[in-house]
């Protein structure tokens, strides 16, 4: 018998593709159906927000990292500048706004979680899914436009605290909203968590092992997903995280179904983070006094990192004493992740490539920066 | 045949739960909205159109041209110019680029006397770009300047 | 020993930092040279400070105005709120294999490579950290800011791969011995480093040229929009 003659094919996937989730473009090496090689194509999204954070102070970097970043963790962004401009300038910040920080940031990782749940269900053919998590994200949304005004795009944080107080009945809402979640979330599970379909399209596929993981620097539910027991809210707690009680899940399978698990657990955490916070909240002041728009935060360099829904961000500020900052060089957790699928991808099936992309939720903003 | 059998019950079995899911969902209430039709009431904070309104009284706004709004949008969307000294100084051009502005409410925020203020407005979309140069006479009005939707049922 | 909270810049323990620099006295050169003028800097601050003083009693005394207090200066030598070490570019190499192989450094992931423009010299900045210790650090190596040049650490930690080819990018620096060193946000035409302090960020001639071309190539194949049908 003659041997068929085989030859590698390039395959372009993107850079307008339903399943990439934004502007990426993947340039696939196949041999027959099986990967030999990914190489992701980025930039499309770049707005070069480093250099465009040089020109404006602090204040105006807020409302930058909302939109130039991660636009789906708006405030988880606006965290990690001003973690690193309040840790250099050694703003106070008041009891209440650390709660009320602590309480946005993980309605924002549940947001951001369902939005990942809901495309990936859709990237995986359960469109169930996607209608379900857009109805509770919907909920979040409206608890976020109430007190911020923004439902994507919020601006609310501010250097020493946050812009307003809570508007009146909003803790109520929120905790309604809470035990409302959980009873959904236990939905989800009996909806996905066992269904033959969703672990034949993910267990075992796409695995990242803890060495790989580690090598390849990834992050956040990736990293936990191969056994990577590392979170930023335990092992660098900020804000409120470490007066709240909460668990890491972590798995060492380093597959697709691994990583959909770490972030079902991470919602329920999240929830129960939510809860806590919402009793233990004092009253007073949500805005230290006197700290100006204008701040000079004085000379020096530091890195702090935040617990952003797609893992570790970081951010390196250095200052000279002015208004505006000289260098920021964000560290973008999506950047990481998206080098590891290239390891990740190998040896797979093309049908894999969406399930194994999906899996490990990258948002191209975030990436291109 | 047993076999058979027991493929039958479990289709049924899972056919009856999926049925039940949706005759549970028939009676929750709607989370939808009609659209066009419906409009969905946004929060008092809401970040929508910007205005300056108008004192009824002395049918003026209360723009005191300090130039703060400008200095602080990040975006630099907002443009004042104005003429005259001390209290004679009269605004001549207060411009917001409404495509550039990202809604931070950085200018509600610093401007000390309220005259520029977020309207609970969001439908802002025109068919022509140069319709988003907001200028003095459309902030005083506090209205989008080209309906939208046009067109679309009714 | 690690502290129960760790502050937000991180935590190196100082047992761990002495022994960095006793192993490599370059290390320990550079160190001491900025401690050293932090030092002076502060000795200065006194000393005017006590100047200062001495002129409000010596005013008091003769009952004229207080002068003005002396202006608060910032010290040349910047203030790390992050564990940081300045490392020489020749011992460069070294110290990244002794930081990620020795058990107690174990620097086994590499958090970001970057740069920093000074406009007069340049600063390569790699943040490490364990974990197995959970300590981290951030090690600077200052290079020639009219032709960077630094080893490569991609064999060590592979996602340096991405994070060189975005610094080579952004800022210019070359990665000697990188695999693939290629531009990785910007196409592969650009010119110029955007994040290097003199950049000029108006749209130069040749993108907007550029922009007339592709606009034209793809006209070519479209109508212009105002005149779709
Ligand atoms: S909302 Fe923000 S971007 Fe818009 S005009 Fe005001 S300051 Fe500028
Ligand atoms: S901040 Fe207020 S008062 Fe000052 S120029 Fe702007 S709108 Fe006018």
């Amino acid at each position: 018998m003659r041997s068929l003659r085989t030859e590698e094919l390039i395959l372009n996937m993107g850079p307008q593709h339903p399943s990439t989730h934004g502007v990426l473009r993947l340039l696939v090496t196949l041999d027959g159906e099986n990967i030999v090689e990914v190489q992701p194509d980025i930039g499309y999204l770049h707005s070069s927000v480093e250099k465009m954070m040089e020109h404006r102070n602090y204040t105006q970097n807020i409302a930058l990292a909302d939109r130039g970043m991660d636009y789906l963790a708006a405030l988880v962004n606006e965290m990690a500048i001003l973690r690193a401009a309040e840790t250099l300038a050694d703003v106070p910040v008041p009891e209440r706004a650390r709660y009320i920080r602590t309480i946005f940031m993980e309605l924002q990782r549940l947001a951001s979680h369902l939005l990942w749940l809901g495309t990936y269900g859709i990237d995986l053919g359960a469109f169930t899914a996607f209608l379900w998590c857009m109805r509770e994200r919907e909920l979040i949304m409206d608890l976020f436009e109430a007190t911020t005004g923004g439902r994507l795009h919020h601006v609310y944080f501010r250097l020493g605290g946050v812009n307003e107080d809570l508007p009146p009945g909003w803790t109520d809402r929120c905790r309604e909203f809470c035990h409302y979640f959980l009873n959904r979330l236990d939905e989800y599970h009996r909806l996905l968590t066992g269904n033959p379909i969703w672990q034949a399209r993910t267990q075992g596929v796409g695995v990242l092992t803890r060495e790989q993981a580690i090598a390849f620097g990834a992050c956040g539910p990736v990293a936990r997903a191969s056994g990577l027991q590392w979170d930023v809210r335990k092992s660098h707690p900020y804000e409120g995280y470490d007066r709240v009680d909460f668990r890491i899940p972590v798995y060492t399978e380093g597959d697709c179904y691994a990583r959909y698990l770490v972030r079902m657990d991470e919602m329920r955490e999240s929830t129960r983070i939510i809860l806590q916070c919402l009793d233990q909240m004092p009253d007073g002041e949500v805005r230290a006094p006197r700290v100006p728009l204008n701040l000079k935060v004085p000379p020096g360099e530091v890195y702090t990192r935040v617990e952003s829904p797609r893992g570790d961000l970081g951010v390196h500020l250095v200052s000279t004493g002015g208004e505006t900052p000289w260098r920021v060089k964000i560290r973008a957790p999506s950047f990481v992740n998206l080098h590891a699928l290239t390891e990740m991808m190998k040896g797979w099936k093309v049908a894999d490539i969406i399930a194994i992309l999906g899996s490990i939720d990258i948002v191209l903003a975030d990436v291109d920066r | 045949m047993p076999g058979l059998l027991q493929r039958t019950a479990e289709a049924v079995q899972g056919l009856v739960t999926g049925l039940g899911v949706t005759f549970q969902n028939l009676t929750r209430p709607k989370v939808t909205l009609l659209y066009p039709l419906e409009k969905s009431n946004v929060s008092p904070r809401w970040h929508g159109l910007l205005a300056l309104p108008v004192d009824t009284e002395t049918g003026n706004d209360r723009c005191i041209i300090c130039f703060q709004c400008e200095r602080i949008c990040p975006s630099r969307c907002i443009h004042i110019e104005a003429t005259g000294k001390g209290k004679e100084r009269v605004l001549t051009r207060f411009d917001i680029e409404m495509d550039k502005c990202q809604y931070c409410g950085l200018c509600v925020e610093v401007c000390p006397t309220e005259a520029i203020v977020f309207i609970p407005h969001y439908e802002a979309s025109t068919y022509n770009r140069a319709n988003l140069l907001y200028t003095l006479e459309d902030l005083h009005r506090a209205a989008p300047k080209e309906p939208v939707a046009r067109g679309i049922l009714r | 020993m690690t502290p129960s909270r760790n502050p937000a810049g991180g935590f190196f323990p100082p047992e761990l930092a002495a022994r960095l620099r006793e192993r490599f006295p370059q290390v320990r050169d550079a160190a001491e040279a900025a401690r050293e003028a932090l030092e002076a800097f502060e000795r200065e601050q006194e000393e005017r400070q006590r100047r200062y003083q001495e002129e409000v009693e010596r005013a008091k005394a003769e009952g004229k105005p207080a002068p003005r207090p002396p202006r608060k200066e910032e010290p040349a030598v910047p203030r790390y709120r992050t564990p940081t070490f300045e490392v020489p570019r020749e011992v460069f190499r070294e110290v990244m294999e002794f930081l990620r192989d020795d058990p107690a450094f174990r620097m086994d992931y590499l958090s970001f490579v970057s740069a920093i423009d000074w406009k007069d010299r340049m600063e390569c900045t790699y943040h490490l950290w364990s974990t197995v210790h959970n300590h981290e650090l951030l090690v600077k190596v200052p290079v020639d800011r009219d032709n960077p040049r630094i080893p490569t650490v991609s064999d060590l930690w592979r996602t340096a791969e991405w994070h060189e080819r975005e610094t080579y990018d952004l800022f210019g620096v070359v990665y000697e011995g990188h695999p693939d060193l290629r531009r990785i946000l910007l196409t592969e035409d650009w010119k110029g480093h955007p994040l290097r302090k003199d950049y000029v960020y108006e749209d130069p001639d040749w993108l907007v040229e550029l922009a007339r071309v592709r606009q034209s190539e793809i006209s070519g194949v479209q109508p212009p929009l105002g005149e779709r049908g």
